[in-house]
């Protein structure tokens, strides 16, 4: 293989790869992470540490606003007003989650690459409580500092 | 022309349709009657992709719509997916056919094609 071709090789891992998040791992702080405040749902969002895709990330918007971003590797949460919710993540097309909050409910939302025409694409769907935990784990906390307890 | 080719296949894998969905008027219930569903059963929504409901899930009934009663999965999630994915609930005749799906955000009832006949065993 000539240098040129292994020079592209390894660019073409690199973009796929991507770089991890970077942040304290959930099971480090997540004692630390305060509980749902009174009247409101919380929403975790969360992506696991594939490499497919790695180098494509989205903005997260929830209900209208920006809460975070979709990375390889890592998690961050957002309290809610309870009702109808929209969560939604776009690259070259825009992929939306609808759901329902409840007051002092966790939901939890695994973003995911798939292909597209251009560049990957991220998906939103919803997880159960069980799988979402164990997925977290091991991902990196993106969101606002917490307070260490 | 391999190049071509790959970003035609690219272009139909991400243009998925939207799933098929008509309004509804739900109207909530308390009488919590729940069941379990004893085998797991995987059936499509119109123009979504195939949904499965998992064996062993226990099913809550939350209330009614034009369509049948409707039930809530209870301490888990169940959506159904198009181009966009939607929490669900389902749509169960009193005879334990799956008619179809409530999308509670959207407020709209989502047939499936074929209707399933589900095996539940009543609490």
């Amino acid at each position: 293989m000539s240098a040129s071709k292994r020079l592209f090789a390894l660019a073409v891992v690199v973009v796929l790869a991507g770089c991890a998040a970077e942040g304290p791992l959930h099971k480090d702080i997540s004692a630390s992470i305060p509980a749902v405040p009174a009247g409101k749902g919380r929403v975790y969002f969360y992506r696991t540490n594939t490499m497919f895709g790695g180098a494509i990330t989205s903005d997260i918007t929830m209900n209208g606003r920006v809460v975070g971003r979709s990375v390889r590797g890592s998690f961050f949460y957002v309290d809610e007003n309870p009702g109808d919710c929209k969560a939604s993540a776009s690259t070259e097309v825009e992929r939306e989650v609808s759901f329902t909050l409840s007051p002092g409910e966790t939901k939890y939302i695994r973003s995911t690459v798939s292909m597209g025409a251009l560049v990957g694409r991220v998906n939103l769907e919803l997880v159960s409580p069980g799988d979402a935990t164990s997925q977290m784990a091991q991902l990196h906390y993106t969101g606002t500092p917490l307070t260490v307890r | 022309m391999k190049f071509t080719y790959a970003l035609l296949l690219a272009l139909v894998v991400g243009c998925a349709s939207e799933i098929q969905r008509t309004p509804t008027q739900f109207k909530a219930s308390t009488d919590a009657a729940m069941f379990l569903l004893a085998s797991d059963v995987t059936v499509k929504p119109t123009l979504g992709y195939p949904a499965r409901l998992r064996g062993g899930s226990t099913w809550v009934h939350v209330g009614q719509v034009p369509e049948g009663p409707v039930y809530a999965i209870k301490d888990d999630v169940f959506m159904v997916r198009g181009r966009n994915a939607h929490e669900a609930q389902c749509v169960i005749s009193d005879g334990g056919k799956l008619i179809g799906f409530f999308l509670p955000v959207e407020r709209a009832f989502v047939p499936v094609d074929p209707q399933v006949q589900l095996h539940i065993d009543r609490k």
